[in-house]
């Protein structure tokens, strides 16, 4: 997995006016359509607040993993962290300022599951989330990521 | 310690919200709950992955009070998963939770 192709510091930024949870879904759709012109922000932000009706994404610790799947040719991602945390009907209840956005192609079942995998394996890391909070800038908050993710990656997994 | 083997059936596999889910029922009950990965069984006789296996077969052993455990086992459709409950409540903490999966946690396929 190539994770500057998947990640693009473009699609990382760090925001301060976001209260709730409908306008971080707008603000991630926005980075992903200004990114990916084939995709509507409008069909993405319906797609991620559709899935966010059927249970909230958040898996715990100020993370939340917002992700859909759609009709599109190659998976992509944006990242968000919020300055404070917002309200996202937390498993643990605790607000959410950090959020990895995921699109997968429809058919791609496989990919889904051992991206999440790498998701789940890279933000159960308490220092990488501490670094992630205290990243200077959005470039940096990229550089973070990418690094965490791949070498997750590099893990052996089942 | 109840244990035994659950097998996944739908279609997805143990994604976000099917782990969402788990947790949820899990955590209304006050034993310990645990998913490990099963080997696939082999093709070829004695290599590992015969019938009655001993659980020291199993993989690391998710905690299924939290989504961040449950997604490392990248568990798609088919898998074989050991579930090991312990606690006061384990009988019905384990048939709700096999039945669960078992009811392809809620979905149509």
């Amino acid at each position: 997995m190539d994770f500057e192709t998947l990640l693009p510091s473009e699609c990382v930024a760090q925001v301060s006016n976001i209260a709730s949870r409908k306008r971080a879904l707008a603000a991630i759709a926005d980075l992903l359509a200004q990114r990916h012109p084939e995709v509507s922000a409008r069909l993405l932000l319906d797609a991620l607040a559709k899935r966010e009706q059927l249970g909230s994404t958040s898996i715990g610790e100020g993370v939340a993993i917002p992700h859909c799947r759609l009709d599109c040719q190659r998976m992509m991602a944006a990242f968000l962290r919020l300055e404070q945390g917002i309200d996202y009907d937390a498993i643990d209840g605790q607000p959410v300022d950090l959020l990895f956005a995921l699109v997968v192609p429809r058919q791609e079942t496989r990919l889904h599951l051992q991206a999440l995998t790498l998701l789940a394996a890279a933000f159960g890391d308490r220092m990488l989330r501490h670094r992630l909070r205290q990243a200077p800038s959005a470039q940096a908050l990229a550089e973070r990521l990418r690094e965490a993710l791949r070498s997750q990656a590099r893990q052996p997994r089942p | 310690m109840k244990r035994g083997e659950v097998r996944l059936v739908n279609r997805l596999g143990l994604h976000a919200r099917a782990a969402a889910k788990l947790v949820n029922l899990a955590k209304t009950f006050s034993s310990q709950v645990h998913l490990a990965r099963l080997p696939e069984p082999s093709p070829e006789p004695g290599g590992g992955g015969a019938q009655g296996e001993p659980s020291a077969a199993a993989g690391a052993a998710a905690d299924c009070k939290s989504i961040m455990s449950l997604l490392l086992l990248a568990a798609p459709v088919g898998s074989r998963l050991e579930l090991a409950v312990q606690g006061e409540d384990e009988e019905e903490a384990f048939a709700a939770i096999a039945r669960l999966i078992g009811d392809r946690f809620g979905e149509q396929e």
